[in-house]
């Protein structure tokens, strides 16, 4: 489809985007919030996903590949995150005319209850950088291969993603495995919900 | 081998299994979490920010030696506070709980293109430049014989299946800042009599209420920003966010750009001491640039 002005062909345009969004929506969802953490950071998710949807959009004409599309709009939402934790400590806004105020994204991502174990994933992520973090999520939740990531990340080669995710991977059961031997072997034996009652008689 | 607090042998390897096991299962119950509900108002919404996006805007860069603040894009809660060679430019937020009728909006839909819909709406007694904004509606009926709206463009200009058109029908805004709700009436009267305005309401603007007001009837179209507030009304709020910092010294200038659009210029003599440099961060990290 040829886009030569955005503006004369906005219908076009927005209707690609919007359609586009609809096969990767879940599991940019899902990779948003994960990268985020959650509780009581829902709203700096939702803040995130926002703005990265807000970018794709003005940037989507720029996209020469809509093959490329997921891998690209995945990238975005890292950077919008990455950028978001490096806010300056005084929040200072440049206003500018030409930047417009736009109304809020519906809400997606609700609050709701966890189990003890998901809570144990999420702090488990949340020991890992940024970019290792998000290496693991794209892998884990979105299905990216390494190569694919090796690009998003512009890692020098594929071992360095490669060690990259074992070693997220190692960190995080490691976090899982220490908090669960901290707690006492009572409950150890009641939170697993698959293979735990079986360790016991070993 | 290490020992647990039982002092039985407590089996690391098993733990890093049952780990292994708690990570993998959680993995895939984040896999499973499904957002389908969610997707068709972000879609929506995306089309009515990409119509609002593309709409003609004019503006004027603000001065670079200066930081401003346009006051009048309504609910920014920032606060800018900066020293520049002894002169400091804080920038106060317009607090939104305050429960003051400033003005209404007249809002409705008109059977003409959006540059028609607006030279029409201007030509009503008592409205004036800067008040009106309107967004032509693309739309199609659905099989029940409904008016479904597709998108929002600001040109009135659109390509549907390959066809060059112009939107037949357009929302519009007319903000009418502290008016008296007579006034407003009878500027609501006078457009009605224009003899093609499909629907039309008045609502009421006040503090409280006014950016769920506006947003309302800005929901897919963008207000060109003048004078929406009278300047008087936008200084007291100014005054009140500075006095609460303490801030008494303060200097509040207006300038017009070429474009019409108003700025708010605050200047403080003589330097910020720390204190309120601090009480000016501490309120910056206490507001937060939406709330939901």
């Amino acid at each position: 489809m040829e886009r030569t002005n955005p503006q004369s062909h906005s219908i076009l345009v927005h209707h690609d985007f919007a359609d586009a969004l609809a096969s990767c929506y879940e599991d940019a969802a899902r990779y948003c919030r994960a990268l985020c953490g959650r509780s009581s950071k829902r709203v700096e998710a939702e803040d995130v996903f926002q703005d990265a949807l807000l970018r794709a959009l003005e940037y989507y004409h720029t996209l020469e590949s809509p093959e490329r599309f997921r891998s690209w709009l995945f990238q975005i939402i890292t950077r919008t995150y990455l950028n978001s934790t490096r806010v300056a400590y005084l929040r200072r806004v440049i206003p500018s005319t030409g930047s417009a105020e736009y109304e809020d994204m519906p809400t997606v991502f609700e609050m709701s209850s966890r189990v003890a174990d998901r809570i144990l994933l999420e702090e488990a992520l949340a020991t890992l950088s940024a970019v290792d973090r998000a290496a693991l999520l794209l892998h884990e939740l979105a299905g990216f291969g390494v190569e694919e990531i090796a690009k998003m990340q512009n890692a020098r080669s594929l071992s360095a993603i490669k060690s990259r995710l074992s070693r997220s991977r190692t960190r995080v059961r490691a976090h899982i495995a220490r908090v669960m031997g901290e707690l006492p072997l009572a409950t150890n034996t009641e939170t697993p919900k698959s293979g735990g009652q079986d360790d016991e008689h070993r | 081998m290490s020992i647990d607090k039982t002092g039985n042998d407590s089996g690391s390897a098993t733990t890093d299994r049952r780990a292994e096991s708690v990570m993998n299962e959680q993995f895939r119950g984040m896999r499973e979490e499904s957002f389908a509900k969610s997707l068709p108002e972000v879609q929506a919404w995306l089309r009515r920010v990409d119509a609002q996006r593309t709409a003609p805007v004019q503006h004027a860069a603000p001065p670079s030696a200066v930081r401003l603040l346009d006051v009048h894009r309504g609910f920014r809660r920032h606060m800018l506070a900066a020293g520049i060679a002894g002169v400091l430019v804080a920038v106060a937020c317009i607090p939104v709980k305050h429960v003051e009728t400033v003005g209404y909006v007249i809002a409705g839909r008109i059977t003409m293109p959006p540059r028609d819909a607006v030279r029409e709406l201007l030509a009503v007694p008592g409205v004036e430049p800067g008040q009106v904004s309107a967004l032509g509606e693309v739309t199609h009926l659905d099989a029940a014989g409904h008016r479904i709206v597709d998108a929002y463009v600001g040109s009135g200009e659109a390509v549907v299946d390959g066809v060059h058109v112009l939107t037949p029908t357009s929302k519009f805004a007319i903000v009418i800042p502290e008016a008296a709700l007579g006034r407003a009436h009878t500027i609501a009267a006078s457009v009605r009599s224009l003899g093609n305005v499909d629907s039309l309401e008045v609502r009421e603007m006040s503090d409280t209420v006014r950016t769920p007001a506006i947003r309302a009837a800005m929901t897919s179209m963008r207000l060109e920003w003048r004078t929406d507030l009278p300047e008087h009304v936008v200084e007291k709020h100014v005054r009140e966010q500075l006095a609460q910092l303490k801030m008494q010294n303060v200097t509040v200038d207006y300038v017009t750009s070429s474009g019409g659009e108003r700025r708010i210029i605050l200047r403080v003599d003589g330097e910020v001491d720390a204190e309120q440099e601090r009480r000016v961060q501490e309120f910056l990290k206490a507001t937060k640039p939406r709330s939901r």
